[in-house]
């Protein structure tokens, strides 16, 4: 007896889906300027779009057009597309730093000169050229610094801009350099590790506690890609999942997210009830301010419907509240077989979290890990890793719902009293044949290697799969007497 | 079981992932979970060398994948990314994979036809540094795990979608590799190269008693006392009231939840190097 999930509906509406490769109207785009710097613009046709010092542009002379190339804004506001390169390939030369001093006055080009350089329309690349010609040291730099001075000057000067298109990445990036505390400071490896180790995919179901601005949601709607069902349990009355909305998302996948606050989340919390009336009898602005109030009580209550139904595919949670509460609340809607990840960026919050999966019997092998990443600057003969980088991307505490019949004795013993495992193969299979578990045609224990892959625990320690941490939990228990 | 869906349910005949816990008595428990990619990882029988899960993620999001995505994927391999991908991209994306390994193809198409992956993959004996891809204008994202994948590049260039902006990503264990494939990236017009090493490492939790310096005064009167009553059963005085100062009523000091990492950790798995390949200018299009 097989039960698929019944309430995924395929929807198949590709016809309607728009080329997220090319630059349109009324969405959102990232700007990369010159300096580094990245304003974030919604793109209306007929308009003229500032970026400060580095000037302005029309936004029609890019909507239609492929992402990935910059554009050079010449003549006050028009722009030409110019010619990406990774990087230049630079001859060794026998120039050194011995002779090279700090000194200002080796630029003969003053600031009051350059300003009225610029006000006479010199584009940027000129007025570099114009800089280098104009330094009276500048050949005695070996050619490696040459290329930092002029970087360094392209940086003020250029006028060149890269409109970036919203992807995971690209968004993530702009709230992290921005403020990656709305984040919760959770790093695009830790973000991409979640989305893995949960499955995420279409077709799939799955509730996420996110109060990272919406961050998490936004990486799971994108990987559901509108089939599929997310329910995100958020904090105070209204959600507050602000980066949604830069990811220009198409009409399927923004209805794929349905939302509910933490008090709705509880049946005992009952939903203010609503009178239904007659809509014929009611003034135009009496219907309007109906009709809203009507789609928000019967959005909740189709959301807990959905929550209250159960059978979810996954639980994902970054969430400011204590886990082992969330666990506690949402742990009876979750499917077995299915993973649990929860985001921290202070481990204290896990440890405990994980000690409580460990002591009771509905999770498997939970483990907190840590990403490490580093970024490498490489350029020809200039290898090397980034002199500066993130510093912690966060933790994550990550486990395997399992079904446990709870008269059976707990395999996972709580380590605090117990030393001895209980508990026989046997009775899990009699268990499992309650349940209609048949693996084939034979009894349970005679099983078909050919569908069965073990797992077996000896394999799995490179893989991180051990369960160690019990056994040296006996251990160090038993250490504590000696030491008494 | 699927690999595409979700079963609440186990059905005859099916793929099922056992987690074994072997107990020292010869008995233990078993759990029987549902294939993921990720499990799929620890179980694939061991034809090369696999990725990792920091891996994984971190070329998944960097590639921009998800549902619908056209991808080339070469080698194949095990077929271990081949599953973590068409996860990614299933229901309407597509995975090209090619492996120049005859048997290893033959073996990995066979996993894919048995975990119903046929029409979402689609794979290819094929040695590409020498003969390309033999695809055109198709592909949204690369991925080449190679020894020498700067071989690979310009035919991988030829594969991308060439009106729209496309990701290229190259796994390679050693610099002077990186280094090749940097230069050839920049040769044939990629942009934004960047390198990146990515690991997880896992934190112990475990429990130490706080012990304090009254704990351990009393822990050398413990000692002294015992000494004084050897030597006093020696001596064979006998004495009912040589009981110790130390209080008997032990008591358990409290328990602190620490972590700590294990001694040894992975250090090392590849360098990833990504690349952006920009959509051909359109004037050039036409002319081409």
């Amino acid at each position: 007896m097989s039960v698929e999930q019944d309430d995924i509906v395929i929807k198949n509406e590709e016809s309607q889906e728009q080329d997220t490769s090319l630059i349109l109207d009324n969405q959102y785009v990232f700007i990369q300027l010159p300096s580094g710097n990245i304003k974030v613009v919604k793109l209306q046709k007929d308009t003229t779009v500032p970026l400060g010092k580095f000037g302005t542009f029309h936004s029609n002379d890019i909507i239609g057009r492929p992402f990935g190339h910059s554009y050079e804004i010449y003549d006050r506001d028009k722009v030409k597309v110019i010619k990406n390169v990774a990087f230049h390939e630079i001859d060794e030369t026998s120039a050194n730093n011995k002779e090279i001093l700090d000194d200002p006055s080796k630029q003969k080009l003053s600031y009051q000169e350059i300003e009225k350089l610029k006000k006479q329309g010199l584009e940027g690349q000129d007025i570099i050229k114009k800089m280098v010609e104009s330094h009276s040291a500048f050949d005695q730099k070996t050619e490696y610094s040459k290329a930092k001075y002029i970087k360094r000057k392209e940086a003020k000067f250029s006028r060149v801009f890269t409109p970036v298109r919203p992807t995971l990445y690209s968004v993530w990036e702009y709230f992290f350099s921005k403020n990656p505390g709305k984040i919760r400071d959770m790093r695009i490896d830790t973000l991409s590790q979640i989305l893995t180790l949960v499955n995420v995919r279409a077709d799939t179901k799955l509730l996420v506690v996110d109060d990272t601005q919406g961050l998490v949601i936004t990486g799971v709607m994108e990987r559901l890609g509108g089939y599929g069902t997310i329910l995100g349990i958020h904090d105070g009355e209204n959600h507050n999942y602000d980066i949604v909305r830069f990811m220009n998302f198409s009409k399927n996948v923004n209805d794929s997210l349905k939302t509910l606050s933490w008090q709705q989340v509880f049946k005992e919390e009952a939903q203010a009830s609503f009178n239904y009336q007659d809509e014929s009898t009611l003034s135009e602005k009496d219907l309007k301010y109906y009709l809203r109030r009507k789609a928000t009580y019967e959005r909740i209550r189709a959301a807990r419907e959905i929550l209250w139904k159960g059978g979810f595919d996954g639980l994902i949670i970054a969430s400011q509240y204590q886990p082992e509460s969330i666990l506690e609340a949402l742990i009876p809607y979750l499917s077995g077989s299915r993973s649990i990840i929860i985001y921290h960026i202070n481990k204290e919050m896990l440890i405990n979290a994980c000690v409580y999966m460990r002591i009771s019997k509905r999770f498997l092998n939970p483990q907190i890990t840590e990403s490490w990443l580093r970024p490498y600057q490489v350029l020809p003969g200039r290898t090397h890793p980034s002199m500066s980088t993130s510093g912690g991307g966060g933790y994550l505490l990550h486990a395997t719902h399992i079904i446990i019949d709870d008269s059976l004795p707990n395999p996972i013993p709580s380590y605090m009293k117990q030393k001895e495992q209980k508990g026989t193969l046997e009775k899990v299979n009699q268990s499992c044949d309650d349940n209609t578990i048949t693996l084939t045609d034979q009894n349970s224990m005679n099983i078909d290697e050919n569908n069965v892959k073990i797992l077996n625990q000896n394999d799995t320690t490179e893989a991180n799969l051990n369960i160690n941490g019990e056994e040296e939990l006996h251990q160090l228990d038993n250490k504590k007497i000696k030491l008494d | 079981m699927s690999f595409l869906r979700y079963k609440t349910h186990i059905e005859e005949g099916e793929l099922v992932i056992a987690y074994l816990m072997p107990s020292h008595n010869g008995r233990g428990f078993m759990y029987l979970l549902h294939p993921t990619p990720e499990l799929w990882t620890h179980v694939v029988p061991h034809r090369t060398q696999i990725l990792y899960a920091a891996d994984i993620s971190y070329i998944t999001t960097y590639l921009d994948l998800k549902p619908g995505s056209v991808v080339l994927e070469s080698g194949t391999g095990s077929g271990s990314f081949s599953h973590s991908l068409a996860r990614t991209i299933a229901p309407n994306g597509h995975l090209y994979t090619f492996e120049f390994h005859e048997e290893r193809a033959k073996a990995v198409k066979q996993d894919f036809e048995e975990h119903g992956l046929s029409d979402l993959i689609t794979i290819e004996c094929r040695d590409v540094c020498k003969n390309g891809f033999g695809v055109t204008d198709l592909v949204h994202a690369v991925f080449l795990d190679l020894p020498a994948p700067w071989e690979a590049i310009p035919a991988a260039k030829e594969a991308f979608k060439q009106k729209r902006i496309g990701k290229i990503s190259c796994f390679s264990p050693c610099i002077e590799q990186v280094q090749r494939t940097c230069a050839s990236l920049n040769e044939n017009g990629f942009v934004e190269i960047k390198m990146y090493e990515c690991l997880m490492r896992e934190h112990e939790i475990k429990t130490i008693p706080i012990y304090t310096v009254t704990d351990a005064v009393n822990k050398i009167k413990l000692q002294q006392d015992k000494k004084r009553k050897r030597k006093e059963d020696r001596d064979e005085q006998d004495n009912a009231n040589a009981d110790s100062q130390v209080s008997k009523s032990k008591q358990d000091p409290p328990n602190l939840y620490v972590s700590k990492t294990p001694n040894e950790v992975k250090g090392h798995t590849s360098y990833l190097t990504f690349a952006t390949f920009l959509p051909v200018l359109e004037e050039q299009f036409l002319t081409k």
